[in-house]
């Protein structure tokens, strides 16, 4: 488990964007992984696996109600608020704004099919047969949808964030 | 395009994004596994069920929360979670002069609550007007405004569009003087507890006038947008559009910045 531990909380975390949010994902995935071990052939990388299911999870947690209710409670209790790191004073926005944020901040932008694959490929650095378990898809399909996310991602970048336009440039 | 080198630098950029660190996960779910007996799906819905009810009941024990569960109003897709609305209001940010006539802001010794950063899909006015599914008004009121300092553009799956618009305090740029949200069907927001709520109308469009710090979230699948200034705010719907001005105004003032939108 601690070998992938740090992998299934950032892939939660790039989904959700709040740390306590990924850390239960990732654990729940655990928790499930290893009630359903018998079920993964002998074989098959257990990485992909458990990323397959810590998007499943992270994709049910964005759409239900326990954000809002974990929400409710952290709002009342004056919990610190929830979503992403490294909020900063606007005084501060210019120095503060690292080009990692602002492309995440642009992945956010595209379809969750488009994030996904973005975020197995290039924030986790798996290869196209990883990516391909881990999203329950062939190879080839895992190639051709990175390469339209990739045009996508190209055009939000374009539109909306300038400060990565040397990403763009002359390629 | 050349991809490869996109593709290339893409990786690069992104192995650099700070993530927050990795917590103990492996020894929680050695934990949680040691703990008991494995539960069926249908238990543990029924158990996030109760699990949501014994916090709403939680919550409406504590004398200072239960306010927060009285009331739920909705004005566009903006709810409030809220006391009964009080007949007028009765917290007034005072203000030096109409927001018609203003040519500064008030000046105050308390520092901005929000922070402005980092919000999603930052841009410039003309293309925020090129890519949202309808139009940007902007208030001609008070004169001195302007066009905005900060623009902001979010989607999620091009139906829920939300354009923030938001003009910085000129003698004091760490806070913001006047933000205006434009948001679009398909988004949810909410507010909880304001202090006052009136319902009103600009331009005889049906609105909502609220007093007080309170939090504010927006919900469109990512939660992305926070109150921007603190202060009050009025919200008011037009062709579908959900409009929140949030100021240091009063309701007057401010229902005649909305009034001005062009």
């Amino acid at each position: 488990m601690q070998t992938h531990q740090q992998a299934l909380f950032r892939l939660a975390f790039l989904m959700l964007g709040d740390a306590a949010d990924a850390d239960d994902v990732a654990q729940e995935a655990f928790v499930r992984a290893y009630r359903a071990i018998d079920r993964l052939d002998a074989g098959r990388p257990i990485k992909p696996w458990l990323l397959a299911i810590t998007a499943n999870l992270a994709r049910n947690r964005r759409r239900s109600l326990t954000r809002f209710a974990g929400m409710l409670k952290r709002l009342v209790f004056n919990e610190p608020a929830l979503v992403v790191p490294m909020e900063q004073p606007v005084v501060h926005l210019a120095e503060l704004r690292h080009r990692a944020d602002a492309l995440w901040r642009a992945v956010r932008q595209l379809r969750a099919a488009d994030q996904e694959v973005l975020y197995l490929r290039h924030f986790l650095a798996l290869s196209e047969a990883e990516a391909a378990e881990a999203l329950g898809v062939a190879a080839g399909t895992v190639k051709s949808r990175s390469s339209r996310a990739l045009a996508r991602l190209k055009a939000a970048i374009e539109r909306d964030f300038p400060e990565l336009r040397e990403l763009v440039d002359d390629a | 395009m050349n991809e490869t080198r996109f593709d290339a630098r893409m990786r690069d950029h992104a192995a650099t994004l700070a993530y927050p660190p990795t917590p103990d996960i492996a020894g929680r779910v050695w934990a949680r596994l040691s703990a008991g007996p494995q539960r069926r799906p249908q238990r543990a819905l029924l158990a996030s069920v109760v699990a949501v009810l014994i916090l709403c009941l939680v919550l409406s024990a504590v004398p200072e929360t239960r306010a927060l569960m009285l009331r739920v109003l909705r004005i566009g897709v903006v709810q409030i979670v809220a006391p009964e609305p009080t007949p007028t209001p009765h917290v007034t940010v005072p203000s030096p002069r109409p927001a018609a006539a203003s040519a500064t802001p008030r000046p105050t010794p308390k520092p901005v609550q929000a922070a402005l950063f980092p919000f999603m899909g930052k841009t410039t006015l003309d293309a925020a007007r090129k890519s949202a599914p309808f139009s940007i008004p902007l208030p001609s009121l008070p004169a001195d405004l302007g066009q905005p300092d900060l623009v902001f553009i979010q989607r999620q799956f091009d139906e829920a569009v939300v354009v923030v618009l938001i003009w910085m305090d000129p003698s004091d740029t760490t806070r913001a003087r006047l933000s205006l949200h434009l948001l679009s069907k398909n988004v949810l927001a909410q507010k909880f507890a304001p202090r006052v709520i009136v319902k009103t109308t600009v331009d005889g469009h049906p609105g909502v006038w609220a007093e007080g710090e309170y939090p504010f979230v927006l919900r469109s699948g990512d939660i992305e947008v926070r109150r921007i200034v603190d202060g009050n705010t009025l919200i008011w719907v037009r062709d579908g559009i959900t409009y929140r001005l949030e100021s240091r105004m009063t309701l007057d003032e401010a229902r005649k910045v909305a009034e001005s939108l062009r």
